[in-house]
C-alpha cells in the first residue's frame, strides 16, 4: 500500500482535533489583523514581561513595538498550536535576544547603575481596601520581589517570568525557549530558591 | 499529629509545588499542613500582589507611550543586485572602448552606420567658428618676438658651434 494521501492522512487524525486547531487557528488570525487590538490587548504584559528581563523601561517599549509589529506582520506564520500569548512571548524574547546581543545594549547595560526605579513600581500597588500598615507592608513585598527578580541571572528570570507572571505551563516554556523540560525545571527551582531567600526565607 | 505534618516539605518539595509539579504526596502534606501550605500562600499572595502592581505600571507606561504605527515596508533593491548591476555597467564601459578600439565590433561586416559626413555649410560654420576663437586667444597685438625681430635668430649661448 502506497504512502497516505494528504487528505487520507488528516482523516486519520480524530477530526475534533484538527477543527478545534484550526478554529483557534482563525479566531487567532482574526485577533491579529486587528493591529490595534493587538496593541490594547498585548501592549502591557508584553512591556512588563521585556521590562523585567532586561531591567530597561526605555528599551522595553522599543522591543514591544518591534515585538507588536513582528506578529502583526508575520501573523500568516502562526500555526495556532499555542495560545497568541504565548506565541507573542516567543517573538518577544527573540526580539530581547537581538537587542541584548548588540554592542549598543551591552555599553548602555554598564553604565546604567540602576534600571527599575522600584519607588515609583510601589506607588502603583493597588489599595484593595487594606489599611495603611498592610499597604506599607505590601509595598514592601513588592520592592523586595521586584529586586529579587531583578537579580536572577537572565535565564533564571526568563523562565520565572513565563512561569509566575505569564503563567505559562512548564512544557510550554520549553517549547518556546527549546529548552528541554528537566532544564526549566533546575532554572525555576534555582530562581524560587533565591526569590525565596532574598524575600527573608518567609516563604 | 501525624507524620504529614510532622515532617515538613524540604525547599525542594515546595518548589516543585509552587512550580505546578508537586507529587502527590507533597500535594496531600500541604492539605495537611497549615505551616507548608501557609509558605504556599504566602508566596502565591506576595506574587499575585506583584503581578497587578507590575501590570497597573505598565498598562499606565503603554498608554504614555501612544500609538503603534504601522508603515508599509519599502522594499529596499536587494545589495547583491546592485553590486552586480554596477560591476556590469563598469565592465562595459571598459570593454565597449577597447572592442572598439580593436574592431572587434564588426565595422568591416557593414552592420555599423558610417558616421555622417559634414555638409559643406556645416564645414564653413565651424571654421567661422574657430576663426573667432582664434581672435579671442591671439589678440592684434604685435607679439615682442616679432617686434624685436627675435624670431629665427638664435640666442647667443645657444648658437651651435661649427663642428
Amino acid at each position: 500500500m502506497g504512502a497516505y494521501a494528504s487528505s487520507e492522512f488528516i482523516d486519520m487524525v480524530p477530526r475534533s482535533r484538527v477543527e478545534w486547531r484550526c478554529a483557534r487557528r482563525a479566531r487567532a488570525i482574526g485577533e491579529l489583523d486587528d493591529i490595534d487590538g493587538l496593541v490594547k490587548n498585548y501592549r502591557a504584559r508584553i512591556l512588563r514581561f521585556v521590562t523585567y528581563s532586561t531591567g530597561d523601561p526605555d528599551l522595553a517599549e522599543t522591543i514591544t513595538q518591534d515585538t507588536l509589529l513582528k506578529a502583526w506582520m508575520g501573523r500568516e506564520n502562526f500555526r495556532g498550536d499555542c495560545s497568541v500569548k504565548t506565541w507573542l512571548t516567543g517573538i518577544a524574547i527573540n526580539v530581547t535576544r537581538d537587542h541584548m546581543r548588540s554592542a549598543k545594549f551591552k555599553f548602555w547595560r554598564q553604565t546604567r547603575s540602576t534600571a527599575l526605579d522600584v519607588q515609583d513600581l510601589a506607588a502603583f500597588l493597588p489599595a484593595e481596601g487594606s489599611g495603611p500598615e498592610r499597604q506599607m507592608l505590601a509595598r514592601e513585598k513588592v520592592r523586595e520581589l521586584s529586586q529579587a527578580v531583578e537579580a536572577l541571572s537572565p535565564n533564571q528570570r526568563t523562565v520565572f517570568l513565563m512561569k509566575f507572571v505569564e503563567e505559562m505551563p512548564v512544557a510550554e516554556i520549553s517549547q518556546v525557549l527549546g529548552m528541554p523540560v528537566n532544564t526549566v525545571r533546575t532554572h525555576l527551582h534555582r530562581a524560587l530558591s533565591s526569590v525565596r531567600s532574598r524575600m527573608g526565607a518567609s516563604v | 499529629m501525624t507524620p504529614e505534618t510532622t515532617n515538613h516539605l524540604s525547599d525542594e518539595a515546595l518548589n516543585d509545588v509552587l512550580i505546578g509539579m508537586g507529587s502527590s504526596a507533597s500535594e496531600s502534606h500541604i492539605a495537611a499542613c497549615p505551616l507548608c501550605r501557609g509558605k504556599v500562600e504566602e508566596f502565591q499572595s506576595d506574587l499575585g500582589a506583584w503581578n497587578r502592581t507590575t501590570l497597573k505600571w505598565s498598562e499606565a507606561r503603554a498608554e504614555r507611550a501612544g500609538r503603534i504605527e504601522v508603515r508599509p515596508a519599502r522594499r529596499r533593491p536587494p545589495l547583491a543586485a546592485l553590486g552586480w548591476a554596477l560591476a556590469a555597467a563598469a565592465l562595459l564601459a571598459i570593454a565597449i572602448p577597447v572592442g572598439r578600439e580593436a574592431g572587434m565590433f564588426g565595422t568591416n561586416h557593414g552592420t555599423t552606420v558610417a558616421p555622417q559626413e559634414d555638409s559643406e555649410a556645416q564645414i564653413a560654420q565651424d571654421n567661422e567658428l574657430l576663426k573667432a576663437v582664434n581672435a579671442a586667444i591671439n589678440p592684434d597685438e604685435i607679439s615682442p618676438l616679432k617686434e624685436y625681430d627675435l624670431f629665427g635668430r638664435p640666442h647667443p649661448r645657444h648658437r651651435h658651434r661649427p663642428q
